[in-house]
Parts: structure tokens; sequence; C-alpha cells
């Protein structure tokens, strides 16, 4: 008897599947462009970042029991954050062991993206985090170059996790709008810092 | 042509504010899917909020330059260097526990 019903549900499986794969792949196109710069900001690497979209929709076809999963957007996007933690753990591993035994060529730990930057704007950009408040400019380059947690930099800084956060966001919104060409104190009036 | 002052408008700032705090929101490694899930909505629902986000992750991105090789590694320590008396002022007890430590040495 458990024979026949569970050929009869894996007939109906298989009946749904194309239905299914169809649904998935309709859902990753949709939000394709979103996830890939979810990824981006992550990883910081354009082919990284499209790695690990591919491996998250496979890791989503691949379900056994997909009935299981209520909201195939929140799992995809889920398992690619995952995927995308693991992938930055590799990379400081190797970025660590490069500090160690030099090699011709070292890892780039975040990936060409920043390259896109001009000198001159990089020179505003330095000059903008020293003219933030200490604690600004602590909570933004712990957050993006320690890759402290905002918990982390709460504690250090003696403030809330919600302070750490907007100390971060205020920092990076001042630097774009100085590098936009804002006089510094309109700059700082507009960013809150 | 104007000043940048003057074309720019305070919603474009607000906007940057708002794909700032999302990127700071989705950089932690401890992302929950509620926050991934508001976020692809709030990502999705207008062009301009698309927009805010892709400049910021760019800046974002593009400061990794300022780490780079030994000039970065000093420009990091310089960045890091512990503010001449804000934090005192803030915690007076750490004035007192370093110089206790200090003293130890």
């Amino acid at each position: 008897m458990f024979g026949s019903s569970s050929s009869r549900s894996a007939a109906k499986a298989a009946a749904e599947a194309p239905e299914r794969s169809h649904a998935l792949s309709r859902l990753f196109e949709e939000h394709n462009r979103t996830l890939h710069s979810f990824l981006l900001m992550r990883l910081g690497n354009e082919q990284e970042a499209r790695e690990v979209a591919q491996e998250a929709y496979v890791r989503l076809l691949q379900l056994d029991r997909p009935g299981t999963i209520s909201f195939p957007r929140a799992y995809l996007f889920k398992t690619a954050a995952n995927l995308a933690v693991d992938r930055i753990r590799q990379q400081i591993n190797h970025a660590r062991l490069d500090r160690i035994v030099p090699r011709a060529e070292t890892v780039d730990c975040l990936g060409p993206e920043h390259r896109l930057m001009a000198t001159e704007e990089l020179d505003t950009l330095e000059k903008a985090l020293f003219e933030l408040p200490h604690s600004h400019r602590r909570a933004f380059v712990l957050h993006r170059f320690e890759d402290w947690s905002t918990a982390e930099i709460a504690r250090d800084l003696g403030v809330g996790e919600r302070s750490a956060r907007n100390y971060i966001s205020r920092a990076a919104v001042y630097c774009k709008l100085r590098i936009m060409g804002l006089a510094a104190a309109e700059a700082k009036a507009r960013a809150g810092a | 042509m104007s000043p940048p002052s003057e074309t720019f408008r305070a919603a474009d700032a607000e906007r940057m504010q708002a794909a700032m705090d999302w990127l700071v929101r989705l950089h932690e490694r401890s992302v929950s899917e509620a926050d991934l899930g508001e976020w692809t909505l709030w990502y999705e629902s207008d062009e301009r909020h698309k927009q805010a986000f892709e400049q910021m992750r760019r800046l974002w991105g593009a400061a990794g330059a300022l780490a780079e090789g030994e000039a970065g590694a000093e420009r990091m320590r310089r960045l890091l260097a512990p503010a001449p008396d804000a934090r005192p002022a803030r915690q007076p007890w750490r004035r007192f526990a370093l110089a206790a430590a200090r003293r130890r040495v």
C-alpha cells in the first residue's frame, strides 16, 4: 500500500515538475537583477556574484521536497546570502595565507569592482572620511574594511546598535555627497553627519 | 551651469540615506530573510531606489582601494587612530583603566 501511494505521489510530482521549474525560472528572471545587486555588494566581484546566484538557483531547483518551502524567493535570497558568507570566509583565509606565503599575484580580497573610482575621487573620499566625527569615521572603517558587525562596532563605541548603523550610513552618504561636489557644510547637513 | 548645491535635491539625499541604511543591514553576516524580503520590495518598487542603491553600492565597493597595499595599511592606521579627546569625555572610566594598565606594564 505504501508502494502504490508513493508511486502515485511520484507521478504527481513528475507531472508538476515542468510547471514548478517554469515558476522557478520566472522567479529567477524577475529577481535576478536584485539578487545580482545584493551579491555584488557582498562580494564586490561580477563573476563571483553570478556564480553564487547560479548556485543558489541550482539549490532551489534540487530541493527534494519543494512543497515545504512556502516562499521560494526568500529561500533563494537566504541561500545566496549564506553562500556569499562562505565565499568571503574563503577569500579572507586566502588573503591571510598570502600574507604569510606571498604569491606573485595576490588575491584581491574585495574583487576588482573598486577599481572603478578615479584617483581624485578616491582622494576626496579619504579627505571626506577625515572630515567626519571620529565615531562616524571609525564605524565606517571598521564595517567596510575590518568586517566588524554593527553589534561589535556599537560595543566598541559605547553606543546602541542603531546608532552604530546610523554612523556608518551617514558617513557613506557624506562621502558620496562630497565626491559629488557639495561643500563640507552642506554635505554634513544633508547627510546628518 | 549652476553649482551642485542648487541642482541637488533633498529627496536625492534622502533616497541615498535610505539606500545606505539598507546596504548596512544587508552587509551583516546574519542578514535575516525578513530583511532580504523587505529590501527586495523596496529595491524593485522604484527605479530611483535602484539607482540610489547602485550609487551607494559602487561607493562601498570602490572604497576598497583605500585599503590596498602598504599605503593602504598605513592609511587604515591613520583612519582608526583614536580621537584626541572625544572618547575619555564619554567614558571617563576608560582613562583610569588605561592609566592603570600602563602602570602595570
